[in-house]
């Protein structure tokens, strides 16, 4: 793809030593090619039996990551999986290989079997058979994307984890308010909460079975907590004022969360079991959109006591707050790489708002987005990717960019203005 | 002592051009009308407003004689609200359909009722108040002192660039500006109540200044 | 005028407070001179004279004819004349007439006492005196004439030896300056005398010296004379042996000669030999190093053929990365295995090595069998730069 392109420019380099005859030559190997990494993935020999086509569904899913080169190539539907003709492929430049079909069980019930090939070395890299009902065959072309990327690259997949946002439409004049979970891909988009008044902040709980969120129903914010298998939510704080930014612990017993109660927002700590709160910032500015690092050790949140808005750190055993962002005048909404050494959030430069990440460590600001009100950044689990909202002709959509800045990618939604996109953690099915 | 009387003349001309000055201010804003949408969509207390433009920042000049003007026109207020015996009583207010009361109606939409200026628009990433809205805050702060069961809500809303919940924190600031300027009026805490909806319910979309400069605002809502 | 005193009162009041105060002054300045009466008597005398009464009566006779001449002559001398001598002359004057006037009109006297007062002004030396011939009038009213003469005799004396001292003084002091001139001189004059003395002594002194040397030198002379005779004695006999060592060396040439002809001839033999032999060697070495620059450059080559085989995943994180492999090839180039011997611990890492290997298969390699042997086996370690 487009990498491979901008990398092609190699420089050779040699550095040799000869041993006396019984020693063998060493050569060093110290270039190379970064690319992404060549698949080729012709249609599932199904026999017509499923409308979906899984082949195209991993296609795009490995497109999309930014990682994989899809060639095409014609469809040989007469390869069967069990008796390939490797040489055929080799001969035709492939170099990785998946080929799969689909037998039926059952009237409902289906087996998905698929074998990936490395063509080079003549040598079966995976093989697996899942047995599939019918609406989950999605699912499964997911669940073969995530063996893939994690074979071929070494890292966990999130083609089947979820995605959250909050999506707002004109219905007969009246502005509607949907919070809706989709596939990673934006595809089986599904509305969990509708509402005449505006819905906020939605927040996946560490074992992706629940969302907090803020609503303005009833002409007050107040912060829920929605089961998404039974759809049975419960009503956390209604405070007086600001009810907000809710954030789970790692662990998932606490929820930080901003609460003004008439006064000014400060970050509280609230132990989800015994409802017990606690105030963790007292300050006049505005403290907001806490985030909890990944080991649970401490916060990082929004603040404006310094003038301007910047992200602080404050440690849950206690001491001192820690201004973490120095660089420009707008720094907000932060959220924790997986392993705890960056952060995405939103970064102002000049008269735009971007997606930035900053190395911990370092101290390392790299800007990643060009738009010009880029907002809510949320990583993948896997770190590989940021989820972000933006504006693409006078909406808001959802897009993504590799971590790296390399990759980017914008995802469909069907209808209406969509933001606050949240990433959820791994399928822990 | 000539010096004096030079300098007395000139403040005196000063303050007469600057009345004068006012006085057409004053009828322009006379003219620009507000619009209450259909009443059968929005709720009792969800009366939505067609956008007054912020005018331009006055000068100096203005700002003084503006402050006199205010002081004759509360004074008018209050000798009409005297001549009403039973204005007290809200329920029966809102009953009441004489000409006469009309301008001292909130829900009315009459340009002429000054109750019906309800926005409050605000500079970017300010909770300042500028002076030409006090007058705003004024009428309706006297209106809540006349009248103890009236209950306002405060809707504190700002443009949308930067983050969502910090702008939440940046409505609610705004909400709370015209909320302690009412307080020193001597409006009881308890008939305002408030509400920071930050970028989520902007009065106009569009991305640029012109959609922005509507939306930073706090909207004065009657719910009784 | 009362218009000014009007105006300027303070300058007025001044003005009136300082006439005042000359008033005042004028006053007092009688009485001021009194309290000094006391101190003249006071005054040293020494070395009275008597002087010729005579003398004195004939000089009284003549002086009131022209006093004011004699004054005014004394006043022009004044300017001219030494200061004692003046002051003297006019004192007598001053006296004299003032004896005159006495007798004549004591009222005068005020006058003339002012004027006394003012040439005592312009003659600031005299006053002290002409105020004291006036105090003497009037302190001794009765004395007599010759006493204040006696008195101003001895004054003259006392001026007189006074002068004469100075005078003897400054003969004396005159005579000093001679002496020491003198003395001076004569000291100068015998320096340069011990001056003269010691050159004189000094060119001795040198010629002596010159003297001994030349003498040491013509002894040194005599005394290399000699040496330098029985130097040429023993050179002449020294020749004499040489030459019979010459012949002998001569003799010994001839033989080494012949001896070294000889070994010349036998080491160009050997020569021959050798260039033979390096010919050879060097042959032996360009076949070699033709070797190893076959080598070095299919080494080159399969590095470079690898290099652009190995695909490293984008996003692979490699720092720190690095496996090494052994790799078989047949002598076509062809890979014929590929072992990870020392694992990156990543195994999409190892994985895109291996791979590298087996997509850049077959692998380059020279045409010359005996070369194989070298490439049969080969390492390649993967080690990114970036």
């Amino acid at each position: 793809m487009f990498l491979s392109q901008k990398l092609s420019v190699v420089i050779i380099g040699l550095f040799w030593m000869v041993f006396v005859s019984s020693a063998p030559l060493t050569l060093e190997i110290t270039q190379g090619v970064v690319s992404a990494v060549p698949i080729t993935i012709p249609d599932f020999n199904s026999d017509g039996l499923v409308d979906q086509n899984l082949a195209q569904i991993i296609r795009d899913d490995l497109r999309r990551s930014g990682r994989f080169q899809l060639t095409t190539t014609a469809n040989l539907s007469d390869q069967t999986i069990e008796q390939p003709d490797i040489a055929y492929w080799r001969q035709q430049g492939v170099e990785n290989l998946l080929l799969g079909q689909i037998k039926k069980i059952n009237p409902q019930e289906y087996e998905v079997q698929f074998r990936v090939f490395d063509v080079i070395r003549v040598q079966q890299i995976m093989g697996f058979t899942i047995p599939s009902p019918q609406r989950y065959l999605r699912h499964t072309a997911h669940r073969i994307s995530d063996l893939i990327y994690e074979k071929l690259l070494g890292q966990k997949g999130v083609f089947t984890t979820k995605i959250a946002y909050i999506t707002s439409y004109r219905q007969a004049d009246k502005t509607l308010y949907e919070l809706q979970i989709a596939d990673a891909d934006g595809q089986q988009a599904q509305s969990t909460v509708r509402s005449a008044k505006p819905l906020m902040s939605p927040a996946w709980s560490p074992d992706g079975s629940k969302l907090a969120y803020v609503s303005f129903e009833n002409r007050h914010s107040a912060i829920y907590i929605q089961e998404l298998a039974t759809g049975k939510r419960q009503k956390i704080t209604a405070f007086a004022g600001i009810n907000g930014a809710p954030a789970w612990s790692p662990d998932g017993r606490y929820l930080a969360l901003t609460l003004s109660k008439g006064n000014n927002p400060d970050i509280y700590i609230l132990q989800l079991n015994t409802g017990q709160l606690q105030q963790l910032t007292r300050h006049h500015a505005i403290d907001t959109e806490a985030v909890w690092s990944p080991d649970g050790r401490s916060i990082v949140f929004t603040s404006d006591r310094g003038g301007s808005p910047q992200l602080y750190k404050i440690s849950m055993q206690g001491g001192g707050i820690q201004r973490l962002t120095f660089e420009g005048k707008y720094n907000a909404s932060a959220s924790f790489a997986p392993n705890g050494k960056l952060l995405a959030f939103v970064h102002q430069v000049n008269q735009d708002f971007r997606i930035a990440v900053l190395e911990l460590s370092s101290k390392q600001l790299k800007i990643l987005t060009q738009g010009k009100l880029d907002e809510s950044p949320s990583f993948a689990p896997n770190g590989s990717m940021i989820l972000y909202a933006t504006q693409a002709q006078q909406n808001g959509i959802v897009a993504a960019v590799s971590v790296d800045g390399q990759v980017h990618q914008n995802l469909r939604v069907q209808q209406g203005s969509v933001r606050e996109p949240v990433w959820s953690p791994y399928d822990k099915r | 002592m000539k010096l004096i009387n030079v300098m007395t003349s000139l403040v005196l001309m000063f303050a007469i051009s600057a009345c004068s000055l006012f006085d057409k201010q004053h009828q322009d804003d006379e003219h620009v009308g507000v619009e209450v949408e259909d009443k059968s969509i929005s709720t009792q207390a969800q009366t939505q407003f067609k956008p007054r433009i912020p005018p331009q920042h006055q000068d100096q000049a203005d700002t003084l004689a503006y402050q006199d003007q205010n002081n004759l026109t509360m004074g008018q207020l209050e000798s009409n609200l005297q001549n009403q015996s039973d204005y007290t009583d809200q329920h029966q207010h809102q009953n009441i359909s004489s000409v006469s009361q009309s301008d001292l109606d909130p829900f009315s939409d009459d340009q002429n009722n000054p109750l019906s200026d309800k926005i409050i628009y605000f500079d970017y990433n300010s909770d300042q108040i500028a002076s030409e809205y006090q007058t705003i805050i004024q009428y309706h702060g006297q209106y809540l002192l006349d009248n103890p069961q009236a209950m306002i809500e405060l809707e504190g809303h700002t443009d949308e660039r930067g983050s969502r919940e910090f702008n939440i924190g940046l409505g609610e600031r705004r909400a709370q500006s015209v909320y302690q300027s009412l307080l020193l009026q001597g409006v009881s805490p308890n008939q305002i109540q408030m509400i920071s909806y930050g970028e989520e319910m902007p009065a106009v979309d569009g991305h640029d200044e012109s959609a922005w400069k509507l939306n930073r605002r706090v909207v004065i809502v009657y719910i009784n | 005028m009362w218009k000014h005193i009007q105006q300027q009162p303070v300058a007025f009041i001044g003005s009136l407070f300082l006439h005042l105060l000359l008033i005042v002054v004028l006053t007092l300045n009688l009485d001021w001179i009194k309290p000094k009466d006391s101190v003249l008597p006071q005054l040293p005398i020494v070395h009275a004279k008597l002087f010729d009464e005579s003398v004195v009566l004939e000089q009284l006779k003549q002086q009131p004819l022209d006093v004011e001449n004699k004054r005014q002559a004394a006043e022009r001398k004044k300017q001219q004349q030494e200061k004692e001598e003046l002051q003297r002359k006019k004192a007598e004057q001053e006296k004299k007439r003032k004896a005159i006037e006495h007798q004549k009109q004591a009222q005068a006297d005020a006058e003339r006492k002012r004027k006394a007062i003012e040439h005592q002004k312009q003659a600031q030396a005299d006053a002290e005196r002409k105020r004291k011939a006036i105090e003497h009038q009037k302190q001794a009213q009765a004395d007599a004439e010759r006493k204040r003469k006696a008195i101003e005799h001895q004054k003259q004396a006392q001026a007189d030896a006074e002068r004469k001292r100075k005078a003897e003084e400054r003969k004396k002091q005159e005579q000093a300056d001679a002496e020491r001139k003198r003395k001076a001189e004569e000291r100068k004059k015998r320096e340069q005398a011990d001056a003269e003395r010691k050159r004189k002594a000094e060119e001795r002194k040198k010629r002596e010296q010159a003297d001994a040397e030349r003498k040491r030198k013509a002894e040194e002379r005599k005394k290399q004379a000699q040496a330098d005779a029985e130097r040429k004695r023993k050179a002449e006999e020294r020749k004499k042996r040489e030459q019979a060592d010459a012949e002998r060396k001569r003799k010994a040439e001839e033989r080494k000669k012949q001896a070294q002809a000889e070994a010349k001839r036998k080491a160009e033999e050997r020569k021959q030999r050798e260039q033979l032999a390096r010919e050879k060697a060097l042959e032996e070495q360009l076949a070699q190093e033709y070797q190893q620059q076959q080598v070095q450059y299919y080494g080159r080559l399969i590095v470079q053929t690898i290099n652009q085989n190995w695909y490293r995943p984008l996003g692979l994180s490699t720092h720190g990365l690095s496996c090494l492999m052994s790799v078989r090839v047949d002598p076509q180039g062809k890979v014929l295995s590929a072992k990870v011997i020392r694992s990156s611990g990543n195994q999409v890492f190892d994985r895109s090595a291996e791979k590298a290997v087996y997509r850049a298969s077959p692998l380059p390699l020279p045409q010359e069998q005996e070369l194989y042997q070298q490439f049969q086996e080969l390492r390649f370690n993967f080690n990114p730069e970036v």
